[in-house]
C-alpha cells in the first residue's frame, strides 16, 4: 500500500510538455507515448447536460401538444421559456467548450513504470501511478457512453479517492486491451523475479491470443521477440480466453431480492403507507414514507446494478461484469484479496444462496465504490464453494461447510463457551473460529449466517478486548483486523484464555505466512500459489 | 490440506511447533515479556487537560450560585466529584498503558475496565508518526502512532518521553523496513 501520493515520484522528470496542436488520438503523438482519448469525450462530459437539455425541450413539447401552456407570441410565459431555453443553450455551450479544451489538455501514457494521466489547462495535474501501486483496473459503461460504444478504464492505487485515475473515455475494445496490459504491468511488477521474462511475458499478452496488435505501444519496454514467455499453456489459456465461472441468472436475482429483509419491510410498510394517506392517518407518512422510498430506491438501486451478473476468470485475476443501465466491470485480483465472507440472511436459506465478499486492499466497498467488493450476488452453495477455493486454493471445503452451516461444537473450531448466552442467548452456539495452515475461519451469526476466510499473511493486526461484563463471564473478543471493506472478521465472545491463545498462536502463524509470501515473492515459483481452476 | 487447531501439522512449516512456544501475550500479569510503561508524566498531562476543560464550566456554575440561584452549587459539586473521578480514572489508565516489543510484533495493552490488547506485526507496519501536542511538549512526552493498511489497527502508544518515542520510532521503522511484506 502506498504511503506516498501517487503523484510526485518517480518518472515526473522524465515527462515532457507535448506541443500543442498534435491530432489524431490513436497514434502515440510524440516520442514519449502519450496519447489523447477518444474525440467524443467532450460530447460526453457534457451529456448530462444534453439529456437534461433534451428533456427539457421535450417537455416544452409536451406542454404546447396538449395545450397546457397556453401558446402565442407574445405570451409572457412563452417568452419567459425562450429566455430560459437561451440560457440553457449557452450553459451547455459552455460546458461542451470547456470539456473540449479540457480533452485536448488531457493525456495518458504508459510509459515502463507507471500509468501517467495529465488533465488541466490552468491548473495542471500530473497523476502518475506506479505499477506495483495498482490495486485494480476497472471498466466503468456509464450508460450515454455505453451508446457510444465508449468506456472509461479506472486505475485504483491503495490509499483513497486520491489515488486513482480515470481514463476516460477510450472506445471499447481499446478500453479492454488497455486494462488487459494494465493488469498484466501491475502483476509483472509485483512478481520482481519474473522481471527479466516480465518483458517477454508482456509481448505476449499485448499481442494476445486474439491477434489483436496492441493498440498502446509499449514504449520503453524491450519487446524482447524471442523471449519464452514462462507461463504454462494451461495459463495461456485461462489468459487468452477469460473463463465465465458463474453467471446469475437474474430470475434468482429477482428471487433473492424479494426474500430479502428490506423487501419484507416494504411489504409491510407499503400497505400501512398507503392507508395512512386513504385514511388520513397522523403522524405515519412523515415516518414511513422517507423510510419507504429510501429502502424502495436501495434496494431496486442494487438489484439494478447486479443485474446480468457474471463472475469470469482471466489469469489471476477475477473480473465481474454486472449492471442494467450502467454496465460495469470490475477486477480483483486473486492474489490481493485479503478476507472473503460469505453471507446468508435466515429467508436465503431454504434456498441455499449465499452473499460473498471480498475485502481488497485500496477498494473500500463504499460510497462509489459501493459493490466492488462483491463477488457474488446471490450464489448457490457449491458456487460459492467454487469461488471460494479460487480465490484462497488452499481452503478445506469439508470445514468450509461445516463454517457455514454448523453450530455448537464441531471438530476443529473453537466455539464460545456457554457463559456467553447471558451476552448473547441465540448466537453463541454459532460463534467459533477455526485454524487452518493458510486462514483463520470466523463462523458466526444466528439469524443471517456469516463465515469469513482470512489468510494468516493477510491479517494486519490482532486485537483482544474485554469489557466489564465479559470479564466477569471469562470471555474476550478477537477482531483480525483486516484492510477496511465489507469483512470484519471479529470472534466474539470466546473464553478469556482462549482469545489469549488465539492471539499468542496467530502472532507466529502470521509471521510464517508472511515469510513464505516473500520467499515466494523472491523465490521460485510465482505462480504456484493460483493454479489454474480446475 | 489444512489440520485444524487442535492438530499440529506434520509437513507444513508451522510457527509455533519449532519455534519454542513463541511469545504468549495476555491481559495479566506480565508473562515473561517485557512490558514497558508509558511515563506517568502522561497522568499529570491529562489530568491538567481535563481540570482546563472543567474549570471554565465550574466557574460559570459558581457564578450562577453566587449571584441567582443557590441550587447551582449542586453543579460545581458535580463537576468536583467527575474532576476526581477523571483523576481516578486517568491515572489509572496511564497505569495500565504498556508496550511491549517482541521479535515479530509490537503489543499493546490498554484499560482497566474495558482492556484493549492489540499485536501489530512490523511486516504489517505503513509507516511510524510520532505526534506531540502543546501540553505534551512541555511535559516532555510524545506519542508513537503506528499505522497498517487498516485504520482500525489502532496502534498507536502515547506519553512516551520524547527521546523514547524517538528511539523507539526508528527501531519500529527499521524493523518495518526489514520484516516488510507486501499486502
Amino acid at each position: 500500500m502506498s504511503e506516498h501520493h501517487p503523484d510526485g515520484d518517480g518518472l515526473r522528470a522524465a515527462t515532457h510538455t507535448p506541443a500543442p496542436g498534435e491530432t489524431s488520438d490513436r497514434t502515440p503523438d510524440d516520442g514519449a507515448g502519450w496519447q489523447r482519448f477518444h474525440p467524443l469525450t467532450p460530447l460526453l462530459r457534457g451529456g448530462v447536460m444534453l439529456v437534461g437539455a433534451a428533456g427539457y425541450v421535450l417537455s416544452q413539447q409536451f406542454d404546447r401538444i396538449f395545450g397546457t401552456a397556453p401558446g402565442g407570441e407574445d405570451d409572457p410565459i412563452m417568452s419567459h421559456l425562450r429566455i430560459a431555453a437561451a440560457i440553457t443553450a449557452a450553459v451547455i455551450a459552455v460546458t461542451v467548450l470547456g470539456a473540449w479544451l479540457s480533452w485536448r489538455a488531457a493525456r495518458f501514457r504508459v510509459s515502463p513504470h507507471a500509468v501517467e494521466l495529465r488533465t488541466g489547462i490552468l491548473f495542471r495535474q500530473h497523476r502518475h501511478i506506479r505499477y506495483d501501486r495498482i490495486q485494480s483496473v476497472d471498466i466503468v459503461r456509464p450508460l450515454i457512453a455505453r451508446l457510444f460504444g465508449l468506456s472509461e478504464v479506472r486505475v485504483v492505487a491503495a490509499g483513497g479517492a486520491d489515488s486513482r485515475a480515470a481514463l476516460a473515455y477510450l472506445d471499447g475494445t481499446r478500453a479492454h486491451d488497455l486494462r488487459d496490459e494494465l493488469m498484466d504491468r501491475a502483476e509483472a511488477a509485483n512478481a520482481p523475479v519474473a522481471r527479466a521474462d516480465g518483458a517477454g511475458e508482456l509481448t505476449d499478452t499485448s499481442v494476445g491470443a486474439q491477434g489483436v496488435p496492441p493498440l498502446a505501444p509499449a514504449d520503453g519496454t524491450p519487446a524482447a521477440p524471442g523471449a519464452a514467455p514462462t507461463s504454462t499453456s494451461a495459463a495461456a489459456a485461462a489468459r487468452g480466453i477469460p473463463l465465465v465461472l458463474v453467471r446469475i441468472p437474474n430470475a434468482r436475482l429477482v428471487q433473492s431480492a424479494l426474500f430479502h429483509g428490506a423487501a419484507v419491510f416494504l411489504a409491510i410498510a407499503i400497505p400501512l403507507t398507503v392507508a395512512a394517506v386513504l385514511l388520513d392517518w397522523p403522524g405515519v407518512l412523515p415516518v414511513l414514507g422517507p423510510a419507504v422510498l429510501g429502502v424502495g430506491a436501495n434496494h431496486i438501486g442494487s438489484l439494478v446494478k447486479n443485474a446480468n451478473f457474471e463472475l469470469s476468470q482471466a489469469r489471476d485475476t477475477l473480473k465481474v461484469r454486472r449492471g442494467l443501465t450502467d454496465l460495469r466491470s470490475s477486477t480483483v485480483p486473486l492474489g490481493r484479496v485479503q478476507a472473503v465472507q460469505m453471507r446468508q440472511p435466515l429467508l436465503w436459506r431454504a434456498f441455499g444462496w449465499w452473499r460473498m465478499q471480498v475485502n481488497v486492499a485500496g477498494v473500500h466497498g463504499a460510497g462509489d465504490d459501493e459493490g466492488e467488493d462483491l463477488l457474488l450476488p446471490v450464489g448457490e452453495t457449491e458456487e460459492a464453494l467454487a469461488v471460494l477455493a479460487l480465490v484462497f486454493p488452499d481452503t478445506d471445503l469439508d470445514l468450509a461447510r461445516r463454517a457455514i452451516a454448523g453450530e455448537g461444537p464441531q471438530p476443529g473450531f473453537v466455539g464460545a463457551p456457554r457463559s456467553a448466552r447471558w451476552l448473547d442467548p441465540r448466537s453463541w452456539q454459532r460463534r467459533g473460529y477455526a485454524v487452518t495452515d493458510h486462514a483463520v475461519v470466523v463462523r458466526g451469526g444466528w439469524l443471517a449466517r456469516t463465515a469469513q476466510w482470512v489468510p494468516h499473511g493477510r491479517i494486519q493486526s490482532a486485537r483482544l478486548t474485554q469489557g466489564p461484563l465479559e470479564r466477569r463471564l471469562g470471555l474476550a473478543d478477537v477482531t483480525l483486523v483486516s484492510t477496511p471493506g465489507s469483512v470484519v472478521p471479529v470472534i466474539a465472545h470466546l473464553a478469556a484464555g482462549e482469545a489469549e491463545r488465539l492471539v499468542s498462536e496467530q502472532i507466529g502463524r502470521s509471521a510464517a505466512a508472511r515469510r513464505r509470501t516473500g520467499a515466494r515473492r523472491a523465490g521460485t515459483a510465482p505462480d504456484l500459489a493460483h493454479p489454474p481452476i480446475s | 490440506m489444512s489440520e485444524t487447531a487442535g492438530v499440529p501439522a506434520a509437513p507444513a512449516p508451522q510457527a509455533p511447533a519449532p519455534q519454542a512456544p513463541g511469545p504468549q501475550v495476555a491481559m495479566d500479569g506480565d508473562s515473561g515479556l517485557p512490558w514497558v510503561h508509558v511515563s506517568p508524566r502522561l497522568a499529570t498531562a491529562r489530568t491538567i487537560a481535563l481540570l482546563l476543560t472543567l474549570l471554565p464550566f465550574a466557574l460559570a456554575s459558581g457564578a450562577v450560585a453566587v449571584f441567582l440561584w443557590r441550587w447551582a452549587w449542586v453543579g460545581v459539586a458535580a463537576l468536583a466529584l467527575l474532576a476526581l473521578w477523571g483523576i481516578w480514572l486517568i491515572r489509572r489508565q496511564v497505569a495500565f498503558l504498556t508496550y511491549a516489543e517482541l521479535p515479530e510484533e509490537i503489543a499493546i495493552r490498554r484499560g482497566r475496565m474495558f482492556r484493549t490488547l492489540v499485536t501489530v506485526p512490523y511486516g504489517r507496519m505503513q509507516y511510524v508518526d510520532m505526534q506531540s501536542g502543546p501540553l505534551a511538549r512541555r511535559f516532555g512526552l510524545a506519542s508513537v502512532e503506528i499505522h497498517t493498511a487498516s485504520p482500525s489497527s489502532g496502534g498507536d502508544i502515547p506519553g512516551l518521553p520524547v527521546a523514547e518515542a524517538e528511539a523507539l520510532r526508528e527501531r519500529l521503522a527499521a524493523r518495518g523496513e526489514s520484516q516488510r511484506a507486501g499486502l
